[in-house]
């Protein structure tokens, strides 16, 4: 894709709070602060970080009523998609919805799971069950919005909201909309604990130390990222451009990096994808990565692409906290005065994305 | 069919599908022809329910080796990739093609891409250690990936998850992939397999039918559950060109709409599905005359078969339609892929198989689908998905030059 698209707004929750601002003044601090969880460990309870996010500020958006049967999941796209939307007039009729996500409604499917085990199969719950489909989110938002355009839930794990934003520049460079919400999220549940637990045991206790590439330093997170992405009408956005987005397979070509740009990787603390980034992002090029602001998730890239929206919005990248590149921009944030920012995520299977954002 | 449809449409230069009907194409055409319905209670799937609701179920013994036992994440992968070598082949592409261009996968599913596994759940609650198995299986099952990787495939990689409009979106949005030039060939359709935890969500919903179902007909209680996958090969028109291979068929028109109504509802008065149909026609550059037949979603619940009943003889007055799930079952995700590749082989044949499980016309709604087998004479075809928490999509197929 090479027609730019302008980004009108953005939102964004996960464990540094709720917000641009939120997010900003996380990363200044050097991180945000996890939270801990437990998990189980043999014959013994322990406690890990984890970075959680609260979906209380939807109120100011949906009426309390109108989330009596909404989930957690959903609360936290919604409260992405609402902030997105802030402000912004959009005819409702002619926007996109898309979500990427990884794990889906895990609270509710594991829910829907406890009522077959303690009821019986017969007295599975219904509710559960609907609210427990990957595109309970994208149907929560679109009912309680009245959002009545095209909708697409997404899920290629960690890639899920890449392969989203790909699907966003179509729609828009087709005409089929005038603007479309796109994002991720993600929830955290005991089972995600254990399971990061089971795989990585004490490797797993932070801090998190993204570009520290060999180690394995990630901490579990949440949250949710949405872009209000518009088609250019030659008015100034606030957030800067989406320029492309490129995506491909590392075993038969190379990511396509801009001379100028600035890179956000998606690296999270995860050692067997952190080495894939030291390996195919060029020396040169100013590296950044911010999952000291939210962890560990597969949605995580929706903030990376939020970072990068604002970004080229305010004509600098923030400091990269915890940063051990030496390119990096862990001691000063990145001037973009004439810089494009690329934000690449490579999934486990050496599939990658690249999108590339311009001021 | 106007040419300038013709013109524009992307060309389909391979199909392939497996159900409980058969393990390819022209089994499964052979068998709607037939009136073949291969169902009954689940080999796989237990439950304590006091019915045993009947579902179409795949014979195992024919999925890749890997991929037939273990977690039901797994056998969508498998049944996908069942699929995909099928498509590849009829599209008569080789290794050497696959690798020498840029192809995409974009498959729809439900169970392919859920972490539900019930028996680590149920070993995590006890506060026991659950093998890890199950999860490792979940992080390598999702459809696209497994195709993607088994055959080395270098372009764009997406998982549909719309729930049961999961494949028609699939083959819209591959479609614009290669419209957009991002790739030359794209493997697209859906996939998913039968699953405890989704029969007993569908049966706690009550809409699922004891007997075979019965689409839009006035005694329908509900669905009967299946599984399998359909794909198509979607391949830009230089790079069929190129290749001198002839198109099964044409994609002319895509629609994709949401209703903003319900979570688990269609909207009433089919709103959502108005508007998907009237994008995807009108893309098409088709008027209603120009179909020759509707394949519809067809379930056999209540709701869903009184919207389309209602709408299609409205919005497409006197275009034939049918459900061809009372053949396969629901196979959720895999739906839209598998009645895109019986709309292009249908439309090839000339024949509409009988929509079966038809016998008594429903007073509250005017359509009624075919009755028998059906000669057609027109070159294109509309097939819908409707979905969970009220998501629409449409896609118009045309004849091609291999009829």
């Amino acid at each position: 894709m090479s027609t730019r698209f302008p980004i009108h707004g953005v939102g964004l929750v996960g464990g540094f709070g709720s917000g641009r601002d939120a997010l900003l003044a996380a990363i200044r601090q050097g991180g945000a602060e996890p939270s801990t969880v437990e998990v189980r460990r043999d014959d013994r309870v322990v406690e890990i970080p984890a970075y959680l996010a609260d979906p209380a500020p939807l109120r100011e958006y949906v009426p309390r009523s109108a989330l009596r049967r909404v989930d957690r999941f959903s609360r936290l796209a919604m409260l992405g998609i609402c902030q997105a939307l802030d402000g912004v007039e959009a005819d409702r009729d002619r926007l996109g919805l898309i979500v990427g996500t990884g794990y889906g409604a895990l609270t509710t499917t594991f829910k829907f799971l406890d009522t077959v085990i303690e009821e019986g199969d017969a007295l599975a719950s219904p509710i559960m069950f609907s609210n427990s489909v990957h595109s309970a989110a994208l149907s929560n938002a679109s009912i309680c919005l009245g959002i009545r355009g095209p909708g697409l839930t997404v899920s290629q794990f960690e890639l899920s909201v890449h392969s989203a934003l790909l699907s966003a520049c179509q729609w828009l460079a087709q005409g089929v909309v005038d603007a479309v919400v796109c994002g991720g999220v993600d929830e955290y549940h005991p089972v995600v604990g254990y399971c990061r637990d089971r795989f990585f045991a004490d490797a797993n206790q932070g801090p998190v130390a993204p570009l520290d590439f060999a180690r394995q330093s990630a901490v579990v997170g949440e949250g949710a990222g949405f872009l209000l992405i518009g088609r250019d009408d030659g008015t100034k956005p606030a957030y800067g451009y989406l320029e492309t987005v490129q995506s491909g397979w590392l075993g038969a070509e190379t990511p396509a990096f801009a001379a100028d740009a600035a890179c956000i990787v998606g690296a999270d603390g995860h050692s067997q994808c952190g080495t894939l980034y030291e390996r195919h992002v060029p020396p040169q090029l100013p590296v950044a990565a911010y999952a000291s602001a939210y962890g560990s998730f597969p949605a995580a890239p929706a903030l990376d692409l939020a970072i990068a929206a604002i970004g080229v919005g305010q004509g600098s990248l923030p400091v990269c906290p915890g940063g051990h590149r030496s390119a990096s921009v862990a001691d000063r944030g990145v001037d973009l005065v004439g810089r494009s920012v690329s934000v690449l995520k490579i999934d486990r299977d050496e599939r990658y994305s690249l999108a590339r954002f311009s001021p | 069919m106007t040419s300038r449809a013709a013109r524009q449409g992307l060309p389909v230069t391979g199909t392939g599908c497996i159900t409980a009907v058969g393990r390819n194409l022209d089994e499964n055409l052979a068998g709607l022809f037939a009136g073949l319905r291969r169902m009954g209670p689940s080999a796989r799937v237990r439950s304590t329910h006091e019915v045993r609701y009947p579902v179409f179920e795949v014979d195992g013994s024919v999925l890749p080796e890997g991929y037939a036992e273990g977690p039901e994440c797994l056998r969508c992968g498998g049944l996908a990739l069942v699929a995909a070598r099928e498509a590849i082949q009829s599209a008569c592409l080789l290794a050497a093609d696959l690798k020498r261009r840029r192809v995409g996968v974009c498959i729809g599913t439900t169970v392919g891409s859920a972490m539900n596994n019930e028996t680590f759940y149920r070993g995590f609650r006890d506060g026991k250690r659950p093998d890890m198995d199950a999860i490792a299986g979940f992080l390598q099952a999702n459809p696209s990936s497994v195709v993607a990787r088994e055959l080395e495939l270098n372009g764009p990689c997406q998982t549909v998850t719309n729930a049961c409009s999961s494949g028609t979106v699939a083959v819209g949005q591959a479609a614009e992939w290669i419209r957009a030039g991002i790739c030359d060939i794209a493997i697209a359709g859906g996939a998913d397999a039968l699953c405890r935890t989704v029969y007993n969500g569908f049966a706690a919903l009550q809409i699922m039918d004891k007997e075979p179902v019965r689409p839009f007909d006035a005694r329908r209680c509900g669905l009967n559950l299946g599984e399998g996958a359909g794909l198509l090969v979607l391949e830009s028109a230089a790079s069929q060109a190129a290749r001198g291979v002839p198109a099964v068929g044409r994609l002319v028109g895509y629609g994709n709409a949401c209703d903003a109504f319900h979570i688990s509802a269609p909207h009433p008065d089919g709103d959502g599905l108005r508007t998907a149909i009237e994008t995807a026609m009108q893309q098409a550059g088709l008027a209603s005359s120009d179909l020759a037949f509707i394949n519809a979603h067809g379930t056999g619940t209540p709701e869903n078969d009184r919207v389309e009943g209602q709408l299609y003889p409205d919005l497409l007055p006197d275009v034939p339609f049918l459900s061809t799930k009372g053949y396969t079952g629901h196979t959720l995700g895999a739906s839209g892929g598998v009645e895109a590749a019986f709309s292009l082989a249908c439309l090839n044949a000339g024949m509409l198989p009988a929509s079966i499980g038809f016998a008594e016309p429903d007073p509250g709604f005017p359509g009624r689908p075919v009755r028998t087998n059906t000669p057609i004479t027109g070159a294109a075809a509309l097939s819908s998905s409707l979905a969970f928490g009220g998501n629409n999509a449409v896609i118009v197929l045309a004849k091609g030059e291999r009829a």
